[in-house]
């Protein structure tokens, strides 16, 4: 009995160490705003652009929409995901981090909430924004495209945080990232357009986009412990 | 040495050997559907070998990955780094002798099939690899954030063709490929070709490496 109160308060203090990283994180970006600005005047920059380029073609293939829309998500993420742990390494608080009682895997999970965080502010502001400027007809449920344009983000963030540490000590990281994040989020960017289609454009409804849902459950939990397989060799200096 | 010049022979030997059979011995199938497959299905006995050695060379990268983060032994990185660009060259030859064969059989260089698919992403992960390593000075670190990536880049491709799986392909069966018994044969023949091939080349670009780092030692 007294072990498993102990085991229970183990598990308790470390979800409390990845929340307050995340929640320091946040809270230094709202102070700050330096990357969420960024991220939400290049996106929406981006829906402009896409807009003004595609819309008329979008207006007659709406097919093309949710592809767009993932675009947009995918470049501002490649901008403004990597800075978790730049910003870390530029202001030399990195090695601070480390030497907190923390293991390698709450920092990264701490980093992907705030990543998450970041990126789910994004989409609550961009998709919308989207809607207005390709006046999307939209046939589906637009909680569950939220949901599934969430679930897609939270395997990127994962998958983004994980390696962005891999560029940390590398010329050029800015340029390398992308390089070697996008193969990467291939499979789940498809997958994630697919089932968003269906959902906006086919009016389907959860159950017919079981199979997609599945796909991007199983790479964001494959990612995930491949991630925390191996964040200690990341990190490590 | 001695080996090698040996090994590469023997390859080299059968790829004759197996060449021969291929162009000129074994007579065109019948193919009322799509009359150009008659004299195209001979394509079969050089893209499937050398995309056989590819994603072998993808698979020891991966092991070669996960040992080197096991061991730290720097060897592993070698034959990974080694491994992968061997696998980057063959898997070129696999996408182009397949576009040039896709053409005709389905009227599209590019089809997005899910082979298709999982060969040109498996492809950009392992040139990232090597924009990685590019990026940064030889050792550990290095090494390390190498080898990371290459356990990520082969799960991602594994889903890349999980999740083209969803659509219908136009690919034919490579399990259920029905042969007869000398094209199978030929076609066995091929695929040891290629693999030998391969881990020579493998071979001789760790060598390559070793001795570049002596030389600079001095």
């Amino acid at each position: 009995m007294r072990r498993h109160t102990c085991a229970s308060q183990v598990r308790e203090v470390r979800l409390k160490a990845v929340l307050n990283l995340a929640s320091k994180d946040i809270r230094a970006e709202l102070r700050t705003k330096h990357t969420i600005n960024f991220m939400l005047l290049f996106s929406g920059l981006a829906v402009i652009f896409f807009s003004r380029i595609a819309g008329n073609y979008v207006a007659s293939a709406p097919e093309m929409g949710a592809g767009l829309l993932w675009l947009v998500f995918l470049f501002t993420g490649m901008l403004g995901l990597g800075r978790a742990f730049v910003k870390e390494k530029e202001l030399g608080t990195l090695d601070g981090l480390k030497l907190t009682p923390m293991s390698s895997e709450e920092i990264l999970a701490g980093k992907a909430i705030y990543n998450l965080a970041l990126m789910l502010g994004i989409q609550s502001i961009i998709f919308p924004l989207f809607i207005i400027f390709f006046d999307f007809p939209i046939q589906g449920s637009i909680v569950l495209a939220f949901g599934v344009l969430t679930l897609g983000n939270l395997s990127f963030v994962i998958v983004s945080s994980a390696l962005s540490t891999l560029v940390l000590n590398a010329r050029a990281r800015e340029l390398l990232l992308p390089v070697i994040l996008l193969p990467v989020l291939f499979p789940v960017i498809v997958t994630s357009v697919s089932a968003l289609n269906r959902v906006l454009v086919g009016g389907e409804g959860f159950l017919n986009i079981l199979g997609e849902i599945k796909i991007i459950l199983a790479y964001a939990v494959v990612m995930s412990v491949i991630a925390a397989l191996t964040f200690d060799f990341a990190l490590e200096e | 040495m001695r080996k090698i010049y040996f090994s590469l022979a023997v390859a080299f030997a059968m790829f004759i050997y197996g060449s021969y059979n291929v162009l000129l011995v074994f007579p065109p199938i019948s193919s009322p559907a799509n009359p150009p497959m008659e004299e195209l299905y001979r394509n079969v006995f050089f893209h499937v070998p050398i995309n056989a050695s590819g994603f072998l060379g993808f698979t020891i990268t991966l092991f070669a990955s996960i040992l080197y983060l096991k061991t730290r032994d720097t060897k592993y990185d070698l034959i990974a780094a080694k491994s992968a660009k061997v696998g980057v060259f063959f898997i070129t030859f696999t996408l182009l002798t397949g576009m040039v064969w896709a053409k005709p059989a389905w009227g599209t260089y590019w089809n997005w099939d899910p082979r298709e698919t999982t060969a040109l992403i498996m492809w950009f992960v392992y040139l990232g690899y090597f924009a990685l390593r590019e990026a940064m000075p030889a050792g550990e670190p290095r090494a390390r954030a190498s080898a990371v990536l290459g356990v990520f880049g082969y799960a991602s491709g594994i889903f890349t063709l999980l999740s083209t799986r969803i659509f219908p392909s136009l690919h034919p069966p490579t399990l259920g490929l029905k042969l007869e018994p000398e094209m199978g044969m030929t076609l066995g023949l091929m695929i040891t070709a290629a693999i030998i091939v391969f881990l020579n080349l493998v071979y001789l670009e760790i060598r390559l490496e070793r001795l570049k780092e002596k030389v600079i030692r001095g």
